[in-house]
């Protein structure tokens, strides 16, 4: 049994806040993502769980117990750090062996774990290497290794894959995840590429200059993004916002701005009333929910002109300008427009996101 | 270099199948462009150092072949190796040694010792800056000062640390500079003094290169304070104690201005060096011939010392097991 509970918890460094009035409960064999840009204070929240940073007010606990003043080397904790942290004058073998040197783990036992380790991460030919003569990726999963040779309650990953090429990294996405999977242990992710807590997290927790936004399911975070920031984070590419008014005449409540006026449903309308929303607003909707036809003839409701197009292989995605806005639009690949000739958009207003223009909070 | 090394390729690459290989290696390999032109630009330096340098030494074996006249107009006699053979027969010769031995490995042990201590306790303190530079404070003096300065502490009618010890009762009777083994721990404390503050700021600069994130993975691997430091900081500042141990045997076998100004030698040889020893044949019996021989021979040691020290405390990352030729 391990879960994390941080309460109430601020960190100052100097003048600086870094986290604010943060609360998460990470469940027990959770996988939690702490997501967010650089600088949102993602490690200095993984640095204090680790026990590495003084905690500047609030709680957190381990199970039941208080570990506030609870050294990092009791906390029975594995951690990946961001730049590694190898240590130069040791093997990798020596390295991924010395967690189990502190446990009083006979030598045995730990040629056992460590080549089991090894294995598993593909470096056993690279066991009596000095860090120096690995490459980016190498070191990483030294790294990595180094934390799962124990069995330790909360495996806590800073970054961990971030200095990898693209493919070794969505290699070692499927890898860490089905290793979590695999040990069953309470994990806490550090990340800022969306894609890595979208696809590996039980739950993600998205901050933003220390603080937490929202706590949820990838569905959750992707579907139902409590604020503007959230939606923008999430998703790749990210959602296209519009500035529009709300206009009521008679029954019917639309959105409306120079180049489109969208006739809201029912649900929608009911969800407008209940926050009291009224005049300017912010509508907010992701590529996938976007249609583009090229051609004069579209027979889409919105005019639009192409920006650019680029072609992902299977997919293509339109960049089109609706007046001075610009949207995205991704769509199976077709052929591709010219800059400046014209194309029809249509969009699926079941998909709508609507954000309070001042606050960016959530509507719907 | 790491680059070069062929002997496995990484994992992630032998999974792929029908890839283009390369398996022959190039016949020049790991060869460095040509650099000749830095000679050139050498050249003034090295002409200028052989002949402050070389000329000095290229005499040394010259009177270390023969036996030095020193009335005018006297030309030397060729001795041949006599010099060198004599000495395996003189005591004095070999005593020297090992009290040098002796000396040298006292004043090291403990300043390695107590400058790392210092170090450690002043690392990242808030009057760093203001402790440093008062324990520098010695290291500024003229070991010659330094050695009347101990003298006159060491004093047994006036001296502070004679009535110190007296006082505590270690010392019964006698002087500390007219006592055997007194004598050796007094020469020993006095370099102790003076060059533990240079050995606690090499450390210092080490200890700040020691990287933040390292010390932390050892934490989190289970080490406490103790550990950490042996099993992490420790390696990381060989580099640093290897220049700091350096400096200091050489000097060890270099200096005598505090051990000739404090008993010359005494009592009854017990700090008779051979550093002293060399100046005793040398300038009181003046045989130079047989003081060059001497001096080749420390010379020679001191020499080979160094490499030694280099190649045990070669920085262990940088040794890297290259399979191409080298
Ligand atoms: N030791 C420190 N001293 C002072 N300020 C710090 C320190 N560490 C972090 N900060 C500040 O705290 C804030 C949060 O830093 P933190 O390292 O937690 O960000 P992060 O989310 O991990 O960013 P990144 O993705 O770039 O690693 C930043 O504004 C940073 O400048
Ligand atoms: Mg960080």
């Amino acid at each position: 049994m391990a879960t994390v509970t941080i309460t109430d918890v601020w960190k100052y460094y100097g003048k600086t806040m870094a986290v604010k009035d943060l609360n998460i409960d990470v469940r027990d064999n959770e996988f939690l993502c702490l997501l967010g840009p650089s600088g949102c204070g993602k490690s200095s929240t993984l640095r204090m769980i680790a026990g590495l940073e003084f905690i500047s007010s609030g709680d957190i606990y381990f199970g039941d117990v208080r570990v506030n003043d609870v050294p990092p080397k009791d906390r029975d904790i594995a951690m990946v750090f961001e730049n590694y942290a190898l240590y130069p004058h040791k093997t990798v073998f020596e390295n991924l062996a010395n967690p189990l040197k502190f446990q009083k783990m006979n030598r045995a036992d730990i040629t056992e774990r460590v080549e089991w380790a090894a294995e598993m991460l593909q470096i056993s030919e690279l066991l009596q290497r000095k860090p120096v003569e690995l490459s980016g990726g190498q070191k990483q999963r030294t790294a990595i290794g180094r934390a799962i040779v124990r069995e330790p309650k909360v495996f806590l990953f800073d970054e961990p894959i971030a200095h990898l090429d693209a493919k070794l990294r969505s290699h070692m996405r499927g890898e860490l995840k089905h290793l979590q999977r695999r040990l069953e242990t309470t994990t806490i992710y550090v990340t800022h590429d969306q894609l890595e807590g979208m696809t590996m997290a039980d739950r993600i927790a998205v901050m933003h200059e220390g603080v937490l936004q929202q706590l949820g399911t990838p569905g959750d975070i992707y579907n139902h993004p409590v604020n503007e920031f959230v939606a923008g984070f999430v998703g790749e590419p990210p959602m296209n916002f519009l500035d529009c008014r709300i206009e009521r005449v008679g029954d019917s409540v639309s959105l409306v701005n120079d180049n489109i006026k969208l006739v809201l449903g029912g649900d929608q309308v009911r969800r407008l009333e209940e926050k009291s929303a009224a005049g300017e607003v912010r509508l907010g909707i992701r590529p996938d929910d976007l249609s583009v036809e090229m051609g004069r003839d579209h027979g889409f409701a919105i005019d639009a002109k192409i920006f650019v197009t680029e072609p992902l292989g299977g997919d293509m995605l339109v960049d089109a300008e609706l007046g001075k806005d610009r949207v995205t639009v991704k769509r199976k690949i077709a052929e591709m427009g010219q800059p400046g000739e014209p194309c029809g958009i249509s969009l699926n207003i079941e998909k709508l996101h609507v954000f309070d223009r001042e606050s960016g909070e959530a509507i719907f | 270099m790491a680059v070069n090394t062929i002997d496995s390729e990484p994992p992630e690459l032998s999974a792929y199948r029908g890839v283009r290989r390369i398996d022959h290696t190039p016949h020049i390999f790991n060869n460095q462009p040509a650099r000749y032109y830095l000679m050139w630009l050498l050249l003034p330096a090295i002409l200028l150092l052989a002949a402050i340098s070389l000329y000095p030494f290229v005499w040394l074996i010259y009177m270390s072949l023969h036996e030095v006249q020193l009335a005018p107009g006297k030309s030397d006699l060729w001795a041949g190796i006599d010099n060198f053979t004599r000495l395996f027969s003189d005591k004095s010769f070999a005593r020297g040694w090992v009290t040098l031995f002796k000396y040298s490995a006292l004043c090291l042990s403990v300043e390695i010792t107590l400058g790392v201590l210092v170090a450690v306790i002043l690392n990242n303190s808030r009057l760093e800056k203001l402790f440093i530079t008062i324990f520098l404070m010695p290291m500024m003096m003229a070991p010659v000062v330094a050695g009347f300065l101990y003298m006159f502490l060491y004093n047994g009618t006036f001296g502070w640390y004679f009535w110190l010890l007296r006082s505590l009762g270690v010392l019964d009777g006698g002087s500390i500079l007219g006592n055997k083994t007194w004598a050796m721990a007094g020469v020993v404390a006095t370099d102790v003094w003076q060059w533990t503050p240079l050995i606690a700021l090499i450390t210092l600069a080490g200890l700040k290169r020691v990287p933040q994130e390292q010390l932390e993975a050892n934490m989190v691997d289970g080490a406490g304070p103790l550990r950490n430091f042996f099993s992490v900081a420790l390696p990381n500042l060989y580099p640093f104690l290897l220049i700091a141990i350096l400096l200091r045997f050489m000097d060890n076998f270099r200096f005598i201005d505090t051990i000739l100004i404090m008993t010359g030698g005494g009592p009854a040889n017990a700090t008779k060096i051979l550093p002293t020893y060399l100046f005793d044949v040398s300038f009181k019996f003046f045989e130079l011939g047989r003081g060059a021989a001497i001096a080749f021979t420390l010379l020679l040691l001191t020499i080979l010392l160094g490499l030694a020290l280099t190649k045990i405390f070669e920085d262990p990352t940088r040794k890297i097991k290259t399979s191409g030729t080298e």
